[in-house]
């Protein structure tokens, strides 16, 4: 494993124009998550509390929560399409794999150099979004808000694994993104509607995008981890020896 | 700077009426000037060869005249309908072949060819029957159904060649048409040129590979830094040079601009 | 030869978005708003439950009134945040990228003519899957909603796919000043997602209330919680095509002058 090109991978993904939107739409989620919990009303905050179960939170200040949500899903799908697509874009993916460098150590090596600099982008969004909605809304627990936001990391690796593999048959950038997209907001709005229909409920375990929801809820996570942890290594590992076994 | 009564190379007037005038045509971008005043005439029927150096200006040139790039200045006609102001008129006497160009792989050659004819404001119909006289041609015919990401580079190109032909325009402006094809290809698309051009129409094609222009040529003009410095049949710029090929004046002419 | 025959290119490309990936995926997705609809309206229907309670408190409760959540928590969602701008985000971003341009306006076309023509066949590709499963809708929710008539069903649809128009207005605009397809994507999917924000929020706060009325979101949700009136659905109707000009007017200016 080379691991010098690991870095040059990661250097590039860090320097380019999606990792500063990515910040950046972390920094707007933060200001608008803050702004709606300091210019709600006291009614809509008590009418809320009255509607939550003991225990958790109310089903709709968190789908508030999620609208904001989508658009950080749209930076994730982008980085799990960087994985392989943009070879395909842009017509190098030949020149790539005809390298002394075997399919595998190439999955790998994108892989890591795209999840760790995914990672990275999102902790660094995450510290200044919570600066931001820390200076907005000055009762916020900044150090909860953080780890709220870090927590939800499973679930966006679950959306990068899912738009990996998608675009191993689709190919393109474009398809794997609105693959990837469609596929988690049909995922999010199923538990969605689900606890709208039946709220106090608990979403699905099965429902990787629910952890999200149960991370805010403070809902029981070991099982919901594990569901969002192996559909994640599934979907890795079949669009991995899908790509590997398949005709460039 | 040589000008263009020292090089022989006729003045463009108001007397002349080409299939392709243009005068003083110039083009600035943000850092450099791709034209500087360029001026040419290429007459009907003929096969004219566009040649120079990467960055002489030649695409920019083709471009202008189908109305991708707008020039800065000057003016340039196509069968005597300005390209800058009235381009809707002149592209209909037009079929175009840019350099590189995508066409959408999951569509076969016989639709996307259909959209195109559409496109250029002929019938369903007469369409359809353009696109077997076409493919029959430059034969295309047995890869009309098959999906178009699958095709050759070479088969890929004669689509390119046919969506340009496809509705019987009186011009064909190729950018680099043979780039990237093996002989048989190369020779096929000459041949297809040729045969346009003696039915009256007229091919104008910017190449770098001037064995095809020696080949079907009837003009030869060579481009450097955005001004025509070199023009006339290949017979003549050989003798003119003393050169036994156009490889020869193409590098002669082109170093010393 | 004819001038351009501009109608069959619409239909032409309008059928190319449709019979594709993106059509597939609009479809499922339309459907999948419609079976969920249904589902909740039936949910919530319920009498003597815990959900029929809810609903009360929404339709009801003068201090939190809520959006009739099937349509403007998702539906609206879901046609300008996905729906719409899936058949037209990429539509001249794409065609640049695909090194397309240079054949398509090589045609006996104006530039305006090729933006127009993108437009109406990404309206028409989104108008056959809107309404191919809206319409069909009525008639599972209606049977829960013995109240809710066809007119005014057809009347809040059809502010909902102006609505649509609106974001395939301001998704062409994204499209012609963005250089990348998955820059285009991110804009425009972006974009509506934060445009939803204050339309979420609007009758618990004033200050969202005041953002919502600048949104186009505002008037094609109105008649979802107040009563369909002639007079009041024209003038949002125009309201909503109005802030849609300003984007198609945008794209054009833009791409008219731009060496390609």
């Amino acid at each position: 494993m080379n691991f010098q090109l690991i870095f040059i991978d990661m250097k590039v993904m860090l320097m380019s124009k999606r990792a500063t939107y990515t910040i950046l739409f972390l920094a707007i989620f933060a200001l608008t998550f803050a702004a709606m919990i300091e210019y709600s009303p006291e009614g809509l905050k008590s009418a809320l509390e009255a509607a939550k179960p003991d225990g958790s939170a109310g089903a709709f200040e968190y789908m508030w929560f999620e609208d904001v949500l989508k658009m950080l899903l749209l930076m994730v799908v982008s980085f799990g399409a960087f994985m392989i697509s943009d070879l395909e874009d842009d017509d190098t993916m030949g020149l790539t794999l005809a390298r002394p460098e075997s399919r595998l150590d190439f999955l790998i090596r994108r892989t890591l150099s795209s999840v760790l600099s995914f990672l990275m982008i999102f902790t660094i969004g995450s510290l200044i979004a919570g600066v931001i909605a820390w200076a907005i809304v000055s009762s916020l627990d900044l150090p909860l808000f953080i780890l709220h936001q870090l927590m939800i990391l499973p679930m966006l690796l679950f959306v990068f694994a899912l738009t990996f593999f998608f675009s191993v048959p689709l190919r393109t950038v474009t398809y794997s993104v609105l693959a990837g997209f469609a596929g988690s907001l049909f995922l999010s709005f199923t538990y969605g509607f689900a606890l709208m229909a039946d709220p106090g409920s608990e979403p699905s375990i099965y429902n990787p995008l629910a952890f999200g929801y149960r991370v805010m809820a403070g809902m029981p996570l070991a099982e919901s981890f594990l569901v969002v942890l192996v559909s994640t290594i599934i979907l890795f590992v079949a669009g991995g020896l899908w790509f590997i076994k398949k005709d460039i | 700077m040589t000008t263009l009564i020292s090089m022989n190379i006729t003045p463009v007037s108001g007397d002349i009426m080409g299939a392709i005038e243009i005068k003083q045509l110039k083009k600035d971008y943000k850092d450099i000037q791709a034209l500087k005043g360029l001026d040419l005439v290429v007459e009907e029927g003929q096969v004219y060869g566009f040649c120079g150096p990467n960055g002489a200006g030649k695409s920019t040139t083709l471009k202008i005249l189908v109305g991708l790039v707008f020039a800065t200045g000057g003016n340039a006609s196509i069968k005597g309908i300005d390209v800058i102001n009235n381009g809707v008129e002149a592209r209909k006497h037009i079929g175009y072949l840019p350099e590189s160009y995508g066409m959408p792989g999951g569509d076969t050659p016989r639709k996307f060819l259909t959209y195109m004819g559409i496109l250029s404001g002929m019938s369903k119909e007469d369409v359809a029957k353009a696109i077997e006289s076409i493919a029959a041609e430059i034969h295309l015919t047995e890869n009309l159904d098959r999906k178009i990401k699958t095709l050759s580079k070479g088969n890929k190109q004669r689509v390119g060649i046919a969506q340009a032909m496809i509705h019987d325009p009186d011009i064909l402006l190729f950018d680099e048409p043979t780039t990237g094809l093996d002989p048989l290809g190369r020779n096929e698309v000459l041949d297809a040129m040729k045969a346009f051009a003696e039915r009256g129409k007229t091919v104008i094609f910017s190449t770098h590979i001037l064995s095809d222009v020696e080949k079907i040529c009837d003009t030869v003009g060579i481009i450097h830094e955005g001004l025509l410095i070199e023009q006339g049949s290949p017979d003549e710029l050989r003798s003119k040079h003393g050169c036994k090929d156009l490889d020869e004046v193409f590098l002669k002419v082109a170093r010393h601009g | 030869m004819d001038n351009v025959n501009l109608i069959a290119i619409v239909w032409h490309r309008a059928m190319n978005n449709l019979f594709s990936i993106r059509g597939l995926i609009a479809l499922l997705m339309s459907i999948y708003m419609i079976v969920i609809g249904a589902y909740m309206m039936d949910a919530l229907m319920e009498a003597g439950t815990v959900t029929g309670e809810l609903y009360t408190l929404f339709m009801d409760n003068p201090d939190m009134k809520f959006q009739w959540f099937f349509f403007d928590g998702a539906l609206i969602k879901m046609v300008t945040m996905f729906t719409a701008p899936l058949f037209i985000f990429d539509a001249v971003s794409g065609d640049k990228k695909g090194e397309r341009i240079g054949i398509l306006l090589s045609r006996p076309i104006t530039r305006v003519q090729y933006m127009i023509i993108n437009l109406a066949s990404a309206i028409l590709a989104f108008g056959i899957v809107f309404f191919g499963t809206m319409i069909p809708g009525y008639f599972s929710i209606q049977p829960q909603v013995p109240g809710l008539t066809i007119e005014a069903y057809m009347a809040t649809t059809g502010l909902m796919f102006l609505l649509g128009v609106f974001a395939l207005c301001l998704a062409l605009f994204i499209s012609t000043i963005s250089k990348s397809n998955l820059i285009s994507f991110i804009m425009v999917f972006g974009t509506f997602s934060f445009l939803m924000l204050p339309n979420a929020m609007k009758y618990n706060s004033d200050a969202f209330l005041a953002l919502s009325k600048a949104t186009p979101h505002y008037y094609a949700s109105y008649f979802t919680t107040h009563d369909v009136t002639a007079g009041s659905y024209i003038a949002y109707a125009v309201i909503i095509i109005l802030l849609s000009l300003p984007f198609l007017a945008l794209s054009i200016m833009k791409f008219r002058n731009e060496d390609l």
